[in-house]
């Protein structure tokens, strides 16, 4: 799957599984050697003290070493010389060696010079079962030998009082030859208890086994994008947290190693693709819902293992439910289910009709920042806040329908007509009042707002709710090549305007899965299939090629201009770096219900 | 009070507002009570621990201003009129008011993360994890909200306010998001006055101090009563500098606890953070309550809280932290003071402090079983309590030893003599010993406030009282934060009174 000599190795890529804290990547600046490190206190790698190097030795001394990783394992070699890392879902990683030995070095990498200050000390364990170390905000690690030996070596600074040396070295029994080991990781006061250890090769099928019971929750993918599929399925469920200090249920992390976090609207992104699992789906759209504020009906926008943040996204779920509900039915919306979510959804809603009210009277919105829309630096915000933005409404729309749905659900008739109502009354508001003849217009003080962001067609996600015409006119800006079109799917932002950026930004210039998948969704609910098929395509192909990114840069100049653009970010956790799982829930979505359909 | 010595480091505010108004070289900033680190997107960009510049103007020029300080108000002096602001608790808002002059509150910098908006009742401004809303109740406020679209955040904040009819009355919200501001009922002058009384209600729950210390008690009295802060769930615990963090070490809070006379806010203190693995101390100044004779009319919810905490430390560092009857320290950070000899042998090391602390905390149990709860494990309490302390009087020699190689570390300044505070538990020759190695800067460290309480319990008053009036003496001006001072408090009453 990942490795020195497969199509996608570790550098971009972050390698774990389903559960964990602990993740593996290749370092982009010292090329074959991998780092070990942790996710707990949410700091990004690129900035943390709690990495380590990862040498492979023999006799004690680094050799080099190729690697290879799949669900089971990770597993770095050099001849004979084997070391196998199985991470597990129990707070713990086993590692087996076979003619080799491998050492854990503390490595913090600055202008500085190398320190190993993440460390706040170690100690053997009085009931002699191995090591631990203290790593602060990010744990502790405990060290021990089912067979082999162990060495910690440390040297402190007591000017400095931090440790400028840590090393950690799994050595083989001078008989065998081979070792076995178990490295476990806590927070707080006391570990968890593990129990008896199992043969190493029962986790590396426990972990193959617990992915391939995972993947049944997606559709085949379409032909010719299977390994794509794989990929995709293999980031969602590396990404999948445990039930552990702030989060109540398993939540999709955004990325495991740069931004530690899970953000409210992917949570239903995530929903979306597991149309064989309507059940697990629910679940991901309403589990933001456990982070409802009482008065207000906020829902919060982030979440990290502490807990959540004070703003807010966009209201995502109805678009996530919609496309369910067409995709699959509606059997999982049971009267329980229904009773118990309607109050909720609704508040939701009510906390944008109230609180992001334009003070109208009716439900119309306004944005009074771009993190209320999802889209942080896109064009059609130029010109500040309050901005009255249809692409926030029209999830808006969406939610009511849900809401009446769930209403309806739980027989509570009389209102789920007015929630009806009320999206139908929001829905001709949109297409009166924000359709420019070209496109859908974002308003500051009833000016529309002059922008060639791509979000103004996002709108297309009402389908056959727009007139004909509309969808028209969209299909066809959408389709324009060198607009919004182009050879690895739509833009972010026309290559025909003068904002278009592909640095570290991102819905300003670059190719982004999360648009392409709204896009093509809207575009195929509103009965223009050919076009969503090619779009996806494009998109897709591109993530075959180049990995699962969240925002491409299309082209290494600016088509407007010509000039040069800027280069592309080295490790960062901007868009254009690592995979992430909310590009791989809208791949999903593109290769199982869009492409081929 | 003047409280001008402490504008730069802590600021104007009150117990209960995040608002501070702080001084950087001569000129007053708004400022915000930390809340931690930012998440997404979020800080302030800039060193300053204000956030808004605050500038008086007449005719759109800023003029130089002079100011004085009081607990309860702050009032900006120019050569064309005064500016006067105080915190209205009622409200959570500053109140400003100015007679003739125009006010500008200008954040110098663009800080990443900042929105702002232009609203029909006033201007809002998000920044560094604070909300501050500007409503004019008198005058009017000009401010540009422009949004940076590539940069992710608002232009500069700068927030201008002119006068109507000659006067300004201002109101700066502390607000949470989406949340409509309250009315306002009360003058500037009765926030003022009520500030006043509040204050000086704090200062009455304070321990008592010989009365030469009254101008320095009362400037300590108002660093707590500043550093105030509420924690998510209700506790109300007191900060080192409320600017910096809104945190504070369970043991810092422990040891500021022995400054109030009012039992049930000592003990709401110690059991604030129900840290089992944190630094032992809370049984040391739950047992000195009961020896003080101040441990009544306490909550019966507080008493289980005290109880189960101790009780959970006993178990805690029993389970993970115990060989042979020894407790260790496994990480120099644990103990909380400064270990470079303590760690010397290597670790994990076994140190007089945490074994005496241990005592201590079955001791106090001891008590909490006996007097108040009717528990019938007081006895089996008191008996660890006195075989623990015996056990590590006779394994350890009062020496930091490393537990697997027993080897020795060297004596150091302050452990070594932690263990004084068992008082009668120790051997009187044991404790003289100890007593003469108690060094005169030994309160360097807020520990060192259990060396000197543990000198007075092992009949060594005449040196605790020439430490104490030594570091008095030194702290005339004023403490260096809100938790020395409250050490230094406790102990003009245990040891001087």
């Amino acid at each position: 799957m990942f490795g020195t000599y497969e199509k996608f190795n570790l550098i971009r890529a972050a390698y774990t599984r389903a559960e964990a804290v602990q993740y593996f990547f290749e370092d982009y600046y010292k090329p074959g050697t991998l780092r070990f490190g942790g996710n707990r206190s949410g700091e990004s790698s690129s900035t943390t003290d709690f990495l380590f190097d990862i040498n492979l030795t023999k006799e004690g001394v680094p050799i080099d070493y190729t690697y290879f990783a799949d669900e089971g394992s990770l597993r770095i070699s050099a001849g004979y010389a084997d070391v196998e890392f199985a991470i597990t879902n129990r707070s713990h990683m086993r590692v087996r060696g076979d003619c080799a030995g491998f050492k854990l070095k503390l490595v913090l990498r600055s202008a500085m010079g190398d320190s190993a200050r993440g460390c706040r000390g170690m100690y053997a364990l009085p009931d002699g079962s191995g090591w631990e170390a203290d790593f602060g905000t990010n744990g502790r690690l405990q060290f021990k030998m089912l067979s082999g030996s162990f060495l910690a070596s440390s040297t402190y600074d007591d000017e400095a009082k931090a440790y400028s040396y840590v090393a950690f070295d799994f050595l083989p029994d001078a008989e065998t030859g081979s070792f076995d080991a178990a490295i476990h990781e806590y927070i707080g006061d006391e570990p968890a208890p593990h129990g008896e250890y199992e043969p190493f090769d029962d986790i590396v099928g426990g972990n193959k086994a617990d992915f391939a019971e995972f993947s049944k929750k997606y559709r085949p993918a379409a032909k010719g994008y299977e390994e794509l599929s794989e990929y995709a399925r293999w980031v969602i469920w590396s990404h999948k947290t445990g039930v552990t200090e702030g989060l109540v249920e398993p939540m999709i992390l955004f990325q495991n190693a740069m931004a530690v976090m899970a953000a409210s609207w992917q949570q239903s992104y995530n929903a979306m693709p597991m149309l064989n699992d309507p059940d697990e789906a629910w679940r991901l759209i309403c589990t933001m819902l456990n982070y409802q504020d009482d008065r207000t009906g906020r829902i919060a926008g982030m979440l990290t293992y502490k807990g959540g943040n004070a703003g807010q996204q966009p209201p995502f779920q109805g678009f996530a439910l919609d496309f369910l509900l067409r995709s699959i039915g509606d059997d999982f919306l049971t009267p329980k289910r229904c009773e118990e979510m309607y109050p909720k959804f609704a508040n939701w809603a009510n906390f944008w009709t109230t609180y992001r009210s334009a003070g109208r009277g009716d439900d119309v919105t306004v944005m009074h920042s771009p993190h209320d829309s999802g889209w942080d630096d896109a064009s059609n915000f130029q010109d500040g806040f309050p901005a009255s933005d249809p692409n926030n409404m029209v999830f808006l729309i969406l939610l009511m329908e849900s809401i009446a749905k769930l209403a309806e659900g739980c027989g509570k008739t009389d209102e789920a007509k007015q929630w009806l109502a009320r999206s139908e009354k929001l829905t001709k508001i949109i297409i009166d009042e924000y359709w420019d003849g070209e496109k859908f217009a974002t308003k500051v003080k009833g000016k529309n707002v002059d922008s060639l962001s791509l979000s103004c067609y996002q709108p297309i996600i009402l389908g056959k709710r727009l007139p004909q015409e509309i969808i028209d006119k969209v299909t066809e800006k959408l389709m324009e090549e060198g607009h919004f079109l182009t050879e690895i799917g739509l833009a972010s932002e026309s290559m025909k305007s003068k904002h278009v950026t592909f640095g570290i930004s991102f819905v300003c210039g670059r190719v982004v899965g999360p648009q392409n998948m709204i896009l093509t969704v809207g575009l195929q609910a509103a009965g223009k299939q050919k076009e969503a098929d090619i779009i996806a395509r494009r998109f897709c192909d591109h993530a075959k090629r180049e990995g699962i990114i969240l925002g491409y840069a299309p082209y290494d100049y600016f088509p407007l201009t010509g000039e040069k653009a800027e280069d592309q970010p080295t490790p960062h956790m901007t868009d254009g770096w690592p995979w992430s799982s909310w590009s791989a829930n809208c791949v999903l979505t593109m290769i199982g219900s869009i492409i081929g359909k | 009070m003047d409280i001008k010595p402490f504008m730069a480091k802590f600021g104007f505010g009150h117990r209960a507002s995040k608002h501070i108004i702080v001084e950087q070289e001569g000129k007053l900033w708004l400022a915000f009570a930390s809340e931690g680190a930012g998440m997404f997107m979020m800080s302030t960009g800039s060193e300053a621990s204000g956030l808004l510049e605050i500038d008086t103007l007449i005719d759109g020029k800023t003029i130089p201003y002079t100011y004085t300080a009081t607990p309860s108000l702050v009032e900006l002096t120019t050569e064309k009129g005064k500016v006067r602001i105080a915190i209205d608790a009622h409200a959570d808002a500053l109140r400003i008011e100015s007679d003739g002059i125009s006010l500008r509150f200008d954040s110098k910098v663009a800080p990443s993360g900042v929105t702002t908006q232009n609203m029909a009742k006033g201007a809002k401004i998000s920044m560094g994890g604070g909300h501050f809303f500007f409503a004019a109740r008198t005058g009017s406020i000009s401010f540009d909200d422009s949004w940076l679209r590539d940069k992710f955040h608002s232009v500069q904040p700068i927030v201008d306010v002119a006068p109507a009819k000659g006067k300004i009355d201002l109101v700066v919200y502390d607000l949470p998001a989406d949340t409509e501001p309250p009315e306002i009922v009360k003058a500037l002058d009765s926030c003022a006055k009520e500030n006043e009384e509040d204050f000086s209600q704090f200062v009455g729950t304070l321990a008592a101090t010989p009365k030469k210390w009254d101008e320095l008690r009362e400037k300590i009295a108002y660093l707590l009563w500043l550093s105030h802060r509420k924690k998510p769930g209700g506790a109300e615990v007191v900060l080192e500098n409320k600017l910096k963090s809104p945190d504070i070490e369970p043991y810092l809070l422990t040891l500021a606890s022995m400054a109030f006379t009012d039992v049930s806010k000592a003990a709401e203190l110690i059991a604030a953070y129900p840290a089992k693995a944190g630094l032992p101390i809370q049984g040391f100044a739950v047992l000195r309550l009961f020896e003080k004779g101040m441990f009544k009319n306490v909550s019966r919810s507080t008493v289980y809280k005290l109880y189960d905490l101790l009780r959970a430390q006993v178990a805690w560092w029993s389970t993970h932290r115990r060989v042979d009857g020894l407790y260790f320290y496994a990480y120099r950070h644990e103990a909380q003071t400064d270990t470079s000899m303590l760690f010397k042998s290597g670790s994990p090391v076994a140190s007089p402090d945490i074994n005496a602390y241990m005592a201590i905390t079955c001791k106090a149990l001891s008590k909490l079983s006996e007097h108040v709860l009717n528990r019938p494990d007081a006895a089996k309490w008191n008996e660890r309590a006195e075989t623990e302390a015996d056990k590590f009087v006779a394994k350890s020699g009062l020496l930091g030893m490393n537990i697997y190689t027993y080897e020795h570390c060297q004596a150091d300044k302050l452990i070594s003599v932690i263990p004084l505070i068992l008082g009668g538990l120790l051997p009187p020759e044991i404790s003289a010993k100890l007593a003469a190695k108690v060094e005169d800067d030994v309160l360097s460290d807020p520990l060192g406030m259990l060396a000197v309480l543990g000198l007075c319990a092992c009949g060594h008053k005449d040196a605790a009282e020439r430490i104490v009036n030594a570091e008095l003496n030194k702290a005339q001006d004023a403490a260096d934060c809100p938790i020395d001072g409250a050490i230094l408090l406790a102990l003009a009453h245990d040891v001087l009174i």
